[in-house]
C-alpha cells in the first residue's frame, strides 16, 4: 500500500536558533499569548576539543506510533493517509493525558479554551499545496515540509543528531541533514594562576 | 475434443467470465483425471474429482521439490514441463503430476493432476499445458483483482486502526464491508522483518484462527493482522494467539524467513478499541527489539518499560546523566571500560564470577572497577533502590543507541 | 469586515521588515511579514511577530501619568491637557528665570526609526537653544574610524554579500542580530565561500561558520595588525591598489613592521600559524568582504581596530569591488529635507524688559549620549529632561548615575509605551503610541528600503504620537507665552512626511509617498559603494592611520572576568524585556560560566550568583557553557527574570579612543567591564 508519511526535514547548519518559525506558527494559528506549538533546542556539547553547538526546531512529530493517538481517553486523534496526526478538540476535554505521554512534548493544554492543542503540520495550508507557517517564515530555509520515505533514501538524511536522545519507538516523521561542523580555534581552556581555579580540581 | 477445440472452448469460457473452477472441471472431465489449481502460497482454488474417487481436499497443497517462491526455472519450462511427486494423502500414498504456472520467472501457481507420470498420454500433456496458460490469465486477473481488492480493503483498514473515520456508525459500516466479526473482542499482531518478505509474510499468515482467516494488511513495512476473539474463553487467549504466532513462524522458516520480530496487543474489547491495541502491538515490537526482549512480545508482559520510554526525551537524556554521566565522562577522558563493565555486571545479574568470565578479566580486577564505578556515581550497588536507577539510565543508554533498524 | 494595512517595524534594526496588519473592529487579530519586501522575503522575526500583543500588553500605559515624588512609584492620572499645562509652565519659567532654554535637556534616540520622530527635535529646536544629548551609543567610533579612513562610511546593499568568496563576521553575531542577512551568509557559502567567525565567544553564528577564531576580548587591533603585517611580508597586496589609490601606506608599513608575532600571538592568543591562515584567507581568496558588527568598537580600542581591519580590505585591494568591501553602516540612505531640523526659535527681541541687550545663545549645547552625570555639573544646570524613543538608565553605561541623574534634574518627562528604568525616576509620563497607531514612513539604513507605515488602528487610551505630543504643546506654549514656538502646528503629519521625503523622491522615483503603498522601492544608492575609488578623505585617497597607541592596559588585576553580552534573540535592547509573549522561548536571564571555572568555584548549574565589580553588583543564575572561555562571562538578559536586571549596573561609562572628532563625543565603551562573581 502506498501511503505517504509527511513531515519535517530540518537543516541544523542552517538553523540560528531565532524562534522566528515558533512566532510565526502562534501568528498563523493566533495562539494565546505564552502557548507555542514549537520549540528550539540549543545542543551544545564538548566532544575532545571541539564544541558542538546547534539548534533544534521541534514540534509534533506525527508518528508512526503516536503515544498520544494510544492514550487518549475520548479518541480524539487520527492519523490521516498523508500521516499527519490531527486533533479533534471538540471531542477532547481537556485531560492532559496526551501531554504527558509524548515523548517529544508536543501536545499543550491552550489556557484559554481547556482543551490540548499541538502542531497540525498546518495542514489546511499543506492541502492546498502551500508550505507550513512555519516553513514559510524561516529566514534561511532551515525547515522543509517532506516526503519521509523520498528523503530516507538521501545520503545526507539522518534520523537522530549527535548528543540527542531522540525516542524512536513512537517513529518520529522528522529528519535531519547531516550536522558539518567547522574548524574551530579555542583559547587554551586550561590555565595556571586564574584566581579561584586549581588544575588538580578537574 | 481436441486439444485445441479445448483450449479455443476455454478461452471463449475465460473471456465470459469463468471462474477458475469452471475452467479446473473442464479440463478435468476432458483428461478424467483429478485436477487441483493452487496458487503460488500453494493454497487450492480449484478441484475437480471427475471420476469420484471421493478424494479429500484440504486448504492447502503444499508441493516439495517446486517451492511456490522459488522463481527462478526459466530453463524448466523448455527441459522439463512438469514434476511429479507422491502425495501423502488419507487414503495412502497418491501419485501426482504438476504444471508450474509461472511466467518470467513469476510464479502464478500450478496445476496438478492426481496420476503418475506413466499414466499421462502426451495428447493430455499438451492439453493441460495449453490449460495452464489459460489458468495463467485467470490467476493472472485474480491476482489483479485480488490486488485492488486489496487495496481498498487496506486503506478501509488504515482509517479504521488510525481513527480516520468521522463517526462510529461510518466505522460499523467500513467494518461490515470487509466483513468483519463486529462483536470482538479482538487483539492485533503485528509483524516485521526484512522489507523485501513483507509480502510473503502477509500471505503466509492467511493462517485460520478460531474458525476464520485474520484481517490483514501492511502498515508502514508492517505486517498487521487482526484476530477476532469471539467464543474464546479469556483464559484462553493467550495460548490461542501464541499458537498462531508459532504456526506463523513456522511457515515462515519453511520459506527460509528466519529474521521477524513481532508485537502482540493485550485484548481489544470493542472495534472502537482498535486503534489502541494497534499502537499497543507495536511498541511491543519495538521495545523487544530496543532492549533484546526475544522474538515475540507481549504488550502486557513490558512492566516497567513502558513508562521509561513515554517519558519526554529532555528528561530521560538527564536522567541518564545524571546518574551514570561521571562514568561516561570517566570513560571518555581516561580511556576506560566502566560503562560496559556495569552493563555486563548487571545483564550478569550481579554475579561476579559470571560478570569476570564475560569480561575475562580477573575477579578482583572486577571488584576494583565495581568500586570505582560506585565511587563515580555515588550510588550503592548493593542496595535496590539504587540498583534500579542504575538499571533504567542503562536502559535509556540502551534506547539512545536505538534507531530503529 | 477585515482591513489589511501595511506597516513597517520601527525597532532600531537593520531589518525594517515590512508588516501585513489585519484589523477587524478597530482591533488588530493577526500581523504577519509581506512578502513583498525583497530583504526579507516576508518573514519577521519572532520579536516581529509579537509585538501584536505587545500594542495591547496589559503594562502597556495608555493615559498620561504624574509620579507623586521620583522613584516612589506612586503615579497618579493627569489628564493631557493638565500635564502639557505643567510642563508648559515650566518651559515658560526656565525662560523668564535664564533668558535662555539651555537648562532645558533633550534625551532622544532611535526607539522609533520612523520619519516622524524626527518631530521631536524639529519641537526643541523651535522653541529655542537647548542642551542636547547627541550622537549614537552604537556605532560613532566605528564610524568616525572608517570615516578616518574613507573620508565617509559607505557599505554594499546586503545581498552583495552573498558574492564574497570570504566573510569575515568580526565581533557581531548575525544569526542572532541581523536574521535575513544570514541567508546571504548560507548562499554564499554554496557557492563555495569560507565563512570566518571572529569573537571572544562561540556565538549562534560562530557555530554556523566554516573557521571560528576564539580571540581575546579587546585585542582586536593587534590581530588586525598581526594579519596586515603577514600580508605585506608575504605580498598579498593589491599593489595597484596601494600606489594609485590609498594614502600614508609607507608609514603604516614601517609600523607593520615593527609587529612582533609571538607577541601579537601572547596578547590576542591567536596561534601564530593561525594568523597566518587567516592572512592567507584574506590575502589570497578575492573577494574578501567584512561584517563588522557593533562589538569591537565598544571596546576602548576600538576605532583604532576599526582602521586596522579596514587596511585588510586595503592592502588586498577588496575595496570598490563586487563581493568586498565592509558591510558597517552608512548614513547615505538617510538624507531628509531636514525640516523638523531646520525650525529655528521664532525671531524674539533680544531687549529684555530692562532695555538691555540679551545675550542669548544662538547655539545648543551638546552633551555626548550617555554622560549624563555631567548634566548636572553644567552651568546652567539642567531643570527639564525630555526623555523620548529611548531608556537611558538601562541603555546608557553605569546606570546607577543615570538615575541618579535623573533623581537630581527638577523636572523629567518620559514619553513612552511602558514604565521603563527611565521612567522610574520621572516626573510625568507621557503614553506614546505604537507604530499601528500613526501613519510613518520608514526608510532602511541597511536596506535602503522606504515603505510606508500606515495608520492600521486607533490609538489605544488616551496614547498619542511624538509628533501629536510636540504639536500639543506647542500650540500650549503660543497660548500661555504667544510667539513662544515656530512649530508649525497648523501642519498635518502627512504635510510634515511629503516635505521631509522629498529630497528621497527622485531616489525613489515616485513624487509622493503613498505611492510607494503595495510597491517595494530602495533608495538608490550604488550597488557597491567606491567603485570609482575616489574617496572622501582630505586626500580623496584611502588614508592609512599613521600612529597607534598600543600601551592602553586594562586589565583589571581585582576582577578577572571580563564581562561581555550576547544579545538575546527575544529582545531588543530594553524593548520587548517585559513581553510575555515571548517569554516562554526566550534564552533565560542568566550569566554564562565557563563550565571548568564554574566545577572550580562549585557553582551547579542554575545557581544564583552575586555578579560583582567597583561599580555595583547583579544577581541572576548560572548557566554553564563550553562556549565561553575561561576570563570571560557572558550576559544573556531575556524576559523573564522578576526584577528587571540592569547590566549597566557593572558597566562604567568609559570613552573609546574615537568619536569626538566629526561628532560631538567619543564613543561608548560598553565592552570593556570586568567582573568577579560568587555564590549568592
Amino acid at each position: 500500500m502506498t501511503l505517504m508519511q509527511r513531515g519535517f526535514l530540518l537543516d541544523p547548519n542552517r538553523c540560528l536558533g531565532c524562534r522566528t518559525c515558533i512566532m510565526a506558527c502562534a501568528a498563523n494559528k493566533n495562539l494565546p499569548v505564552g502557548i507555542y506549538l514549537r520549540t528550539i533546542e540549543k545542543q551544545e556539547q564538548r566532544i575532545g576539543n571541539r564544541i558542538l553547538k546547534y539548534y533544534l526546531s521541534t514540534s509534533c512529530n506525527h508518528c508512526n506510533n503516536p503515544e498520544c493517538f494510544r492514550l487518549c481517553p475520548k479518541q480524539a486523534l487520527k492519523k490521516r493517509k498523508d500521516g499527519i496526526v490531527l486533533h479533534d478538540s471538540l471531542k477532547c476535554d481537556g485531560c492532559g493525558t496526551c501531554t504527558r505521554s509524548c515523548p517529544f512534548e508536543a501536545p499543550v493544554i491552550n489556557n484559554i479554551t481547556g482543551r490540548m492543542i499541538k502542531c497540525d503540520l498546518c495542514h489546511d495550508k499543506v492541502d492546498e499545496g502551500e508550505d507550513p507557517a512555519c516553513v514559510a517564515a524561516c529566514p534561511v530555509k532551515a525547515l522543509q515540509l517532506i516526503n519521509i520515505d523520498e528523503v530516507d533514501r538521501q545520503e545526507d538524511v539522518v534520523r537522530r543528531l549527535p548528543g540527542v536522545i531522540k525516542i524512536q519507538i513512537t517513529r518520529p516523521s522528522i529528519r535531519y541533514k547531516r550536522l558539518k561542523s567547522g574548524i574551530q580555534v579555542l583559547r587554551n581552556t586550561i590555565k595556571e594562576g586564574v584566581s579561584g581555579y586549581n588544575s588538580d580540581e578537574l | 475434443m481436441n486439444y485445441s477445440e479445448l483450449f479455443m472452448q476455454a478461452m471463449r469460457e475465460l473471456a465470459k467470465g469463468s471462474q477458475i473452477t469452471e475452467l479446473a472441471e473442464m479440463l478435468a472431465k476432458q483428461i478424467e483425471k483429478v485436477v487441483i489449481i493452487t496458487d503460488a502460497t500453494n493454497r487450492v482454488l480449484a478441484h475437480y474429482d471427475p471420476l469420484d474417487t471421493g478424494i479429500k481436499m484440504s486448504k492447502f497443497f503444499t508441493l516439495k521439490y517446486h517451492i511456490a517462491d522459488n522463481v527462478s526455472k526459466e530453463s524448466d519450462t523448455n527441459n522439463k514441463r512438469f514434476y511429479e511427486d507422491k502425495w501423502d494423502a488419507e487414503q495412502g500414498l497418491i501419485n501426482y503430476v504438476y504444471f508450474p504456472i509461472e511466467v518470467e520467472g513469476k510464479s502464478y501457481g500450478n496445476c496438478i493432476v492426481l496420476c503418475s507420470s506413466e499414466e499421462m498420454a502426451i495428447e493430455q500433456i499438451k492439453i493441460v499445458e495449453q490449460m495452464s496458460l489459460i489458468f495463467l490469465l485467470a490467476l493472472r486477473e485474480r491476482l489483479q483483482n485480488d490486488a485492488a481488492r486489496e487495496r481498498f480493503s487496506d486503506e478501509i483498514v488504515y482509517d479504521i486502526l488510525y481513527n480516520n473515520y468521522d463517526s462510529k456508525v461510518a466505522l460499523y459500516e467500513k467494518a461490515k464491508h470487509l466483513h468483519w466479526d463486529m462483536e470482538g473482542p479482538y487483539a492485533i499482531v503485528v509483524v516485521e522483518t526484512i522489507p523485501d518478505k513483507i509480502d510473503t509474510v502477509r500471505k503466509t499468515g492467511s493462517l485460520k484462527f478460531n474458525s476464520s482467516s485474520p484481517i490483514h494488511t501492511i502498515i508502514n513495512k508492517k505486517v498487521v493482522f487482526i484476530l477476532s476473539l469471539t467464543n474464546i474463553l479469556s483464559k484462553n487467549i493467550e495460548d490461542s494467539i501464541n499458537s498462531f504466532v508459532e504456526k506463523l513462524l513456522s511457515n515462515l522458516a519453511f520459506s527460509h524467513i528466519k529474521d521477524v520480530q513481532i508485537g502482540i496487543s493485550s485484548t481489544a474489547k470493542a472495534l472502537t478499541d482498535l486503534h489502541q491495541s494497534f499502537q499497543e502491538a507495536k511498541i511491543a515490537l519495538e521495545l523487544g527489539k530496543a532492549f533484546n526482549l526475544g522474538q515475540i512480545n507481549h504488550f502486557e508482559k513490558m512492566g516497567f518499560l513502558k513508562f521509561v520510554f513515554t517519558a519526554p526525551a529532555q528528561e530521560l537524556q538527564e536522567f541518564g546523566g545524571r546518574i551514570l554521566g561521571n562514568i561516561i565522562f570517566h570513560d571518555l577522558e581516561l580511556e576506560t571500560d566502566l560503562l560496559d563493565t556495569l552493563k555486563v555486571y548487571i545483564e550478569q545479574q550481579g554475579q561476579i564470577a559470571n560478570t569476570a568470565k564475560a569480561l575475562y578479566i580477573h575477579e578482583n580486577t572486577l571488584r576494583n572497577r565495581l568500586k570505582k564505578i560506585e565511587q563515580l556515581i555515588n550510588l550503592d550497588l548493593g542496595r535496590i533502590d539504587h540498583l534500579v536507577n542504575i538499571y533504567i539510565a542503562l536502559q535509556i543508554f540502551a534506547l539512545d543507541f536505538y534507531d530503529g533498524s | 469586515m477585515k482591513y489589511i494595512y501595511s506597516n513597517v517595524c520601527t525597532a532600531d534594526c537593520r531589518g525594517s521588515c515590512r508588516i501585513k496588519t489585519k484589523v477587524q473592529n478597530g482591533k488588530i487579530i493577526n500581523i504577519t511579514g509581506d512578502p513583498i519586501d525583497e530583504y526579507t522575503l516576508g518573514s519577521l522575526c519572532a520579536k516581529g511577530y509579537a509585538q501584536m500583543h505587545r500594542v495591547y500588553s496589559a503594562d502597556r500605559i495608555t493615559h498620561p501619568m504624574k509620579q507623586m515624588g521620583k522613584g516612589t512609584g506612586n503615579w497618579v492620572y493627569i489628564s493631557w491637557e493638565q500635564v502639557l499645562h505643567e510642563i508648559a509652565l515650566k518651559l515658560i519659567e526656565i525662560r523668564e528665570k535664564h533668558n535662555n532654554l539651555l537648562p532645558v535637556c533633550l534625551n532622544k534616540y532611535l526607539g522609533s526609526m520612523g520619519v516622524l520622530s524626527r518631530s521631536i527635535d524639529g519641537f526643541f529646536n523651535s522653541i529655542g537653544y537647548i542642551t542636547k544629548m547627541v550622537d549614537s551609543p552604537c556605532v560613532t567610533t566605528g564610524v568616525e574610524a572608517l570615516n578616518f579612513s574613507f573620508g565617509t562610511t559607505k557599505k554594499p546593499v546586503p545581498e552583495d554579500m552573498a558574492n564574497a568568496k570570504v566573510i569575515i563576521i568580526w565581533g557581531g553575531n548575525p544569526a542572532w542580530t541581523t536574521i535575513h542577512q544570514m541567508r546571504y551568509v548560507y548562499a554564499a557559502k554554496e557557492n563555495g565561500a569560507t565563512i570566518v567567525v571572529i569573537d571572544p565567544v562561540l556565538t549562534a553564528t560562530a557555530a554556523r561558520s566554516d573557521l571560528y577564531i576564539q580571540i581575546k576580548p579587546g585585542t582586536d587591533l593587534e590581530l588586525a595588525l598581526g594579519i596586515a603585517k603577514i600580508l605585506m611580508e608575504k605580498n598579498l597586496l593589491d599593489k595597484d591598489f596601494l600606489n594609485e589609490y590609498t594614502h600614508n601606506w609607507a608609514s603604516f608599513k614601517t609600523l607593520l613592521e615593527e609587529i612582533d608575532l609571538s607577541q601579537v600571538e601572547k596578547v590576542t592568543e591567536v596561534p601564530v600559524d593561525q594568523i597566518r591562515n587567516l592572512a592567507h584567507l584574506v590575502g589570497k581568496e578575492k573577494p574578501m568582504t567584512l561584517w563588522l558588527g557593533a562589538g569591537v568598537q565598544h571596546t576602548i580600542k576600538g576605532g583604532h581596530s576599526f582602521r586596522a581591519i579596514s587596511a585588510l580590505s586595503a592592502m588586498t585591494g577588496n575595496i570598490g569591488i563586487a563581493g568586498g568591501n565592509i558591510h558597517y553602516a552608512t548614513y547615505e540612505a538617510w538624507e531628509f529635507a531636514g525640516a523638523f531640523e531646520a525650525l529655528k526659535p521664532p525671531q524674539k527681541s533680544s531687549i529684555d524688559a530692562v532695555g538691555n541687550q540679551n545675550n542669548e545663545n544662538m547655539e545648543h549645547r551638546y552633551v555626548g549620549t550617555g554622560r549624563h552625570s555631567q548634566l548636572l555639573s553644567l552651568k546652567p544646570p539642567i531643570e527639564l529632561l525630555w526623555v523620548a524613543s529611548h531608556n537611558p538608565a538601562s541603555q546608557a553605561p553605569d546606570s546607577k548615575a543615570v538615575k541618579k541623574a535623573l533623581n537630581s534634574i527638577d523636572m523629567v518627562v518620559v514619553a513612552d509605551q511602558f514604565l521603563t528604568s527611565t521612567a522610574e525616576y520621572a516626573d510625568y509620563f507621557l503614553p506614546v503610541t505604537t507604530q499601528y497607531e500613526q501613519e510613518d514612513i520608514v526608510v532602511s539604513y541597511w536596506h535602503y528600503g522606504a515603505a510606508v507605515n500606515q495608520k492600521a488602528i486607533d490609538p489605544i487610551g488616551e496614547s498619542k504620537s511624538d509628533f501629536e505630543i510636540m504639536r500639543a504643546l506647542a500650540m500650549l506654549l503660543n497660548e500661555l507665552s504667544p510667539g513662544f514656538s515656530s512649530f508649525p502646528v497648523g501642519r498635518s503629519a502627512s504635510e510634515w512626511l511629503d516635505l521631509e521625503m522629498q529630497p528621497q523622491y527622485p531616489k525613489l522615483g515616485i513624487n509622493e509617498y503613498n505611492q510607494l503603498i503595495d510597491k517595494y522601492k530602495r533608495v538608490n544608492l550604488p550597488d557597491i559603494p567606491w567603485q570609482d575609488k575616489i574617496f572622501s578623505t582630505p586626500s580623496g585617497k584611502y588614508e592609512f592611520p599613521s600612529v597607534f597607541d598600543l600601551d592602553k592596559i586594562t586589565q583589571d588585576d581585582q576582577y578577572p572576568f571580563r564581562l561581555l553580552r550576547e544579545r538575546n534573540v527575544s529582545v531588543h535592547n530594553s524593548q520587548f524585556r517585559n513581553s510575555t509573549c515571548v517569554k516562554g522561548f526566550s534564552e533565560k536571564t542568566s550569566v554564562l560560566i565557563n563550565r571548568q571555572i564554574a566545577n572550580s568555584r562549585k557553582l551547579e548549574e542554575g545557581a544564583i550568583v552575586r555578579l560583582y565589580n567597583q561599580l555595583g553588583e547583579i544577581v541572576l543564575p548560572v548557566t554553564l557553557s563550553d562556549t565561553v572561555p575561561i576570563d570571560v562571562v557572558v550576559i544573556h538578559l531575556g524576559c523573564d527574570y522578576k526584577e528587571l536586571l540592569e547590566l549597566n549596573d557593572l558597566v562604567a561609562l568609559i570613552d573609546t579612543d574615537l568619536g569626538d572628532h566629526f561628532s560631538d563625543a567619543k564613543g561608548l565603551a560598553f565592552n570593556n567591564s570586568y567582573v568577579d562573581f560568587t555564590r549568592a
